[in-house]
């Protein structure tokens, strides 16, 4: 296993790609973390702390400011940069090369995994440094931490490690990158919030177990935070189970 | 390290790619594998790498692949001239590639500069030409220094200096103790190189045999005749049982007995004798006619002919 992880640091690290996305993500998320400062210094105040928030306050609720990376647009990259994992190796046949060299596939798959997760995290500690860099150069005064703003940091980071998971799998099912980045992104800000707004009369329950729609509940915290974080894992469990099965049994 | 391959099967949809296919790679030699286009010689290296799913199994020196550790040191491959990112530097293709086996930079150089791309090491492949592809290739087949080596149609795109170093390469590593199969439409090039031949047509074993013996199953195997009195030697050769085919007026290509029965019955007859050689049938001769029945995608049979309502409209 421990090759196996080489093998896929050395892939990751040794293209450019992954480090333009790296710079577009922080950048994004420097751009939205500024935005969402500007915006939430004149509303409101935090109200995970348990009080009402005072409009206009002029402060902003730190938590709230350093989720930026789990954005959309932020996210892109992100997944981007997961789905490459196997997306560059379909694309330009090397997949036979690696699984001439990890003959035993749950290895490269499972390092392939690790190796993800371990970007994804770092990625966001990354994230919110700019994130908070951002709003302290832009002169915005920031509400006291409190053990809410951590959990709800928590939350973010799991939400964006299990889209990034989504997208990773997608990628290893469709074989396709684009696609496995685009899937997710489309069910998140187009497909289920049609779908629920549309079939509100008929399934008003439906937007409890799509996937992106479940993971934001948890994300957004709230009375149903529980079930959209076991709707939310259910889905990156299911789809990793899909994926890896298939990968052992389908050819290179 | 022998390679055991036994009855490999795989069928795509209907097309039944590979058929109970068994055969020997042994050391010390270089083992040519033949086919006709779609007969199956891709897949059947695909098979014996576990990287798709059939039947039957290969073995080395006994043991499947995936119970090798390093499979690296085990088996190199090479299947493809372009199975590399075109944005990942050749050396850091390479670090990437031996990572398995824990091969050190200095070993990537090493190979860098024994398939002459020292030179492009910090280049992007993305720009490769093909031939340059195929030096990328054999590199990552040979970086770890496998027992075996499987190449697919490695000297496809190769200038002639670069195909003769792959001979000279290849035998080399052979002469070493290595087991090594290659795969290519280059019959020439593979009659010099290779000693034992894998044949097969339609995913099916036609030959698993030795150069000679299979160049020596062509019936252009013959004998040249030249006579001042070629048709009644030809008369004489036909009543004893030989095969003649008159190629000139003078000169007979005989078949069915070696120079010195032939050179004996003209003697007998009183008939001079001119020219009296031994032809040995190319490998592309044996090849093209014990494959001849089974060539899936045979190109029309006249290449000069056009078709009928070709051309202007
Ligand atoms: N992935 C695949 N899906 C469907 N059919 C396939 C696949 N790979 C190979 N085949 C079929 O299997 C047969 C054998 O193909 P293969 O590529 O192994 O032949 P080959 O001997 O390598 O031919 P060539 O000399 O042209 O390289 C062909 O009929 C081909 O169409
Ligand atoms: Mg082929």
């Amino acid at each position: 296993m421990s090759a196996a992880l080489v093998y896929e640091w050395r892939r990751i690290t040794s293209i450019r790609s992954t480090y333009v996305l790296v710079a577009l993500f922080l950048v994004a998320t420097g751009l939205v973390a500024y935005l969402v400062a500007q915006v939430t210094q004149g509303s409101f105040g935090d109200p995970g702390d348990g009080s009402d928030g005072m409009i206009g306050s002029g402060s902003v609720p730190l938590g709230v400011v350093m989720i930026a990376g789990t954005n959309f647009l932020s996210a892109i990259f992100v997944t981007t940069i997961a789905a490459q994992s196997f997306g560059h190796e379909y694309r330009y046949g090397l997949i036979r090369l690696t699984l001439s060299e990890y003959p035993r596939r749950w290895v490269i798959f499972t390092a392939k995994l690790i190796v993800v997760v371990v970007w994804v995290v770092a990625l966001y500690l990354l994230s919110m440094v700019v994130a908070f860099a951002v709003v302290k150069i832009a002169g915005v005064a920031i509400d006291p931490v409190t053990s809410e703003t951590w959990l709800q940091l928590l939350r973010a980071g799991l939400f964006l490690v299990g889209y990034s998971i989504l997208a990773f799998m997608l990628t290893l099912i469709t074989r396709n990158l684009v696609l496995g980045v685009v899937i997710p992104l489309l069910l998140g800000a187009v497909v289920e919030p049609l779908a629920s707004a549309g079939l509100v009369d008929r399934l008003p329950w439906l937007p409890q177990y799509l996937p992106i729609s479940a993971g934001q509940t948890f994300l957004n915290g709230g009375d149903d935070l529980g079930r959209g974080g076991v709707v939310f894992l259910a889905w990156v469990v299911g789809l990793s189970v899909i994926g890896l099965v298939q990968f052992a049994r389908r050819d290179a | 390290m022998i390679v055991d391959v036994q009855s490999l099967s795989k069928a795509y949809g209907s097309v039944q790619a590979v058929h109970e296919l068994s055969f020997r790679v042994s050391p010390g030699h270089i083992t040519g594998f033949l086919g006709p286009n779609g007969s199956g010689k891709s897949t059947t290296m695909r098979l014996m790498l576990g990287l798709d799913h059939g039947t039957g199994t290969t073995l080395y020196e006994g043991k499947r692949l995936v119970d090798h550790r390093p499979v690296t040191k085990v088996v190199g491959s090479h299947l493809d001239a372009k199975f590399f990112h075109p944005k990942r530097t050749a050396r850091a293709h390479l670090q990437m590639m031996g990572s398995e086996a824990g091969v050190s930079r200095v070993r990537v150089d090493e190979v860098l500069e024994l398939v002459g791309l020292q030179g492009v090491a910090d280049k992007r492949p993305g720009g490769f030409s093909l031939g340059m592809g195929q030096r990328l290739g054999l590199a990552t087949a040979i970086l770890a220094e496998p027992q075996v080596l499987l190449l697919d149609e490695p000297a496809n795109g190769l200038d002639p200096q670069s195909i003769q170093w792959l001979r000279d390469f290849l035998t080399h590593y052979a002469q070493r103790g290595n087991s090594v199969l290659v795969s290519s439409h280059l019959l020439s090039e593979m009659q010099l190189m290779a000693d034992h031949l894998v044949v097969i047509a339609r995913g099916r074993l036609i030959a698993d045999e030795s150069m000679s013996q299979f160049v020596s199953r062509s019936t252009k195997n013959d004998v040249l005749v030249r006579s001042s009195d070629a048709v009644r030697l030809a008369a004489e050769l036909r009543a004893q049982g030989l095969g003649v085919a008159a190629e000139t007026p003078e000169a007979l290509a005989v078949t069915g007995a070696g120079t010195d029965r032939i050179g004996d019955i003209a003697f007998a007859a009183g008939i001079t004798v001119r020219e009296l050689v031994n032809r040995q049938a190319s490998l592309e001769d044996a090849f093209l006619e014990l494959t001849s029945e089974s060539q899936d995608f045979a190109a029309g049979s006249d290449p000069g002919a056009m078709p009928a309502d070709g051309g202007a409209r």
